[in-house]
């Protein structure tokens, strides 16, 4: 799990580790073999800051603003590039989106109905961490480095020293390893993804994000739930050009890439600095195999964790007798695995068995919208005036339905 | 058992996992000892820091205090599904803490037979007891385990000092 930072140096003799008295800020002089081992005499010098090895770097901006593209390209690089000999800095934007964090329920992190209802993307990421709104107002930083050379607080460093230079706001990072503005408001939050050699570390930059559609996506309808997955932490959010008009995604990017570049030395060159089509199957092959699966709706929906639902509607009544009813739900991989309805009338006692007898029969089904439509229709057809049940029972079984749908409406 | 220990002693047993015994010389005495002290249920490391512990055909995973310090608290633990098969160094599933999705490094290969239930309700049970209660899979190892690649926890120890 923790493919230990400079493994490759731990085996080597002590005395192959020297102070450099020449160099500023005790940085440390290693004498190491070059990574492949296959040249055991070609040794070479290399000047380590903080114990680091200082890898070749890259800025990568992506030119879709499809969520599900650039997050494809993230996935390919961090799957295949060797981040050990270079580091890179991806940005993009994208169109309206909803994210949520490898185990997070997004039905209950956001407002899955209204997002649908705008047309926005929903998405999973692979990283932990909490639900966010992006928009064409946010600046997506991604940093990709090997295992050994993973630091948030270096990367969040970065990016605050780059926007600070140039301009004139306060900026500080919590111990959350949130971005603030003055203090107090929130312009970026933080994930990562670390594998056995490789890792990824991601953050949004809020600059200019439509911050009354981001309230209204991450407040999501669905109540009575109890769910493991992992929460967000809800936050007061601000964007950057609020402070600082001159803020806008090329600046952000060009100051910020810049300097990403000049820690090693580098300049921003049409090499260094490069405007990339995120599904190019020439240059990441298998990048679109890769797209593809996160935009599956198993990826997206089923890969919440189990959740559970209880809701209870009152203010029936029944031969003038007023009663409630309770509804329990269960989802497992994205499946309805059981739904339970209690009706507390004991004149409707036979009703109560014969809906759960239906519920039994015809729960099981994945939680989307055509398949609770099928649900709903075979429900009026079983409980309608031409089938057999008593026709007393038909009005009532259509608000015990209403009370199904209501515990649904989260969809 | 006076004979035994004189033939041992000219002949360093070396006991593999699948009850076979050979002879090999040069096996040095300190690692020696600790492997005929562990042969029911021994302990390994890999330098991923995932810890097996290996009782006949059967294997239990985990990871390590060091593993659990670094990773800070867990919040959520995903476990891979019974019947599947890893391989060492497969990605067997992930540790969720401080907003950081952590791939758990499979470390020898089998068929995973058993998950730890009790992490979906207590996910930290994995800080606070990495090497028991917190344990992750079980497996039944493939025939012929070799622990060449592992460490026991003295050479884990030492391994340690040189990770931070």
């Amino acid at each position: 799990m923790f493919p230990v930072g400079l493994r490759i140096f731990s085996s080597f003799p002590r005395n192959s580790f020297k102070e450099c008295v020449s160099c500023r800020n005790n940085n440390i002089v290693r004498t190491v073999l070059t990574s492949t081992f296959r040249h055991r005499t070609n040794q070479r010098q290399i000047h380590l800051s903080k114990s680091r090895f200082k890898a070749a770097r890259i800025v990568v901006i992506s030119t879709s603003d499809v969520i599900f593209d650039s997050l494809a390209l993230e996935e390919w690089l961090y799957e295949h590039r060797d981040l050990s000999s270079k580091e890179y800095l991806f940005m993009w934007k994208n169109k309206p989106a909803i994210v949520s964090g490898r185990h997070q329920n997004p039905w209950l992190e956001a407002n899955i109905p209204l997002a649908a209802s705008l047309g926005l993307d929903i998405a999973r990421r692979s990283s932990g961490g909490g639900t966010v709104y992006h928009d064409e107002g946010n600046l997506n930083l991604s940093f990709l480095k090997s295992r050994d050379n993973y630091n948030r607080r270096e990367n969040l460093d970065l990016v605050v020293e780059a926007v600070t230079n140039k301009w004139d706001i306060d900026l500080t990072i919590n111990d959350r390893d949130d971005i603030l503005l003055n203090k107090l408001y929130k312009v970026s939050g933080t994930a990562a993804k670390l594998g056995r050699l490789q890792s990824y570390h991601h953050f949004t930059l809020l600059h200019s994000v439509d911050l009354d559609l981001l309230q209204r996506c991450l407040t999501s309808p669905m109540q009575g739930a109890s769910s493991k997955a992992t929460k967000s932490f809800p936050a007061t959010v601000m964007n950057l050009s609020e402070q600082e008009p001159d803020i806008t995604f090329d600046s952000l990017t060009s100051t910020i890439g810049e300097h990403f570049l000049a820690e090693v030395g580098l300049e921003a060159t049409p090499d260094t600095f490069r405007y990339l089509n995120p599904l190019c199957e020439t240059e990441f092959p298998g990048v679109t195999d890769i797209a593809r699966r996160l935009q599956t709706w198993e990826w997206r929906f089923a890969k919440s964790p189990d959740f559970s639902i209880e809701r209870n509607f009152t203010g029936h009544t029944y031969k003038s007798l007023p009663y409630s009813v309770q509804v329990k739900l269960a989802v497992r991989k994205g499946a309805l695995t059981s739904l339970e309805v209690r009706v507390d009338n004991p004149e409707l006692e036979q009703l109560d068995q014969l809906i759960n007898q239906f519920c039994r029969d015809h729960s099981g089904f994945l939680l989307m919208h055509e398949n609770v439509k099928t649900f709903e229709d075979k429900f009026l057809y079983c409980f309608s005036e031409s089938s057999n049940k008593q026709i007393e029972y038909v009005s009532e079984a259509r608000r015990i339905l209403k009370c199904i749908l209501s515990s649904l409406d989260f969809l | 058992m006076a004979a035994s220990f004189a033939r041992r002693a000219v002949f360093p047993t070396y006991r593999c996992l699948n009850g076979l015994t050979r002879y090999r010389q040069n096996v040095c005495h300190a690692r020696y000892l600790s492997l005929s002290k562990n042969l029911q249920a021994s302990q390994w490391f890999s330098k991923d820091h995932e810890w097996v512990t290996i009782d006949g055909q059967k294997g239990t995973v985990g990871i390590s205090m060091y593993a659990q310090e670094k990773l800070g608290e867990i919040v959520y633990v995903e476990l891979p599904e019974i019947g599947t098969k890893l391989d060492t160094e497969d990605v067997a599933g992930c540790l969720e803490s401080v907003k950081a999705a952590s791939d758990i490094v499979n470390p020898v290969p089998g068929t995973v037979t058993e998950v730890n239930g009790k992490l979906s309700d207590q996910p930290a049970l994995v800080n606070s007891e990495p090497m028991k209660g917190g344990w992750l899979y079980k497996m039944d190892l493939k025939a012929g385990l070799k622990t060449d690649d592992l460490m026991d926890s003295a050479a884990y120890e030492e391994y340690l000092k040189s990770c931070d």
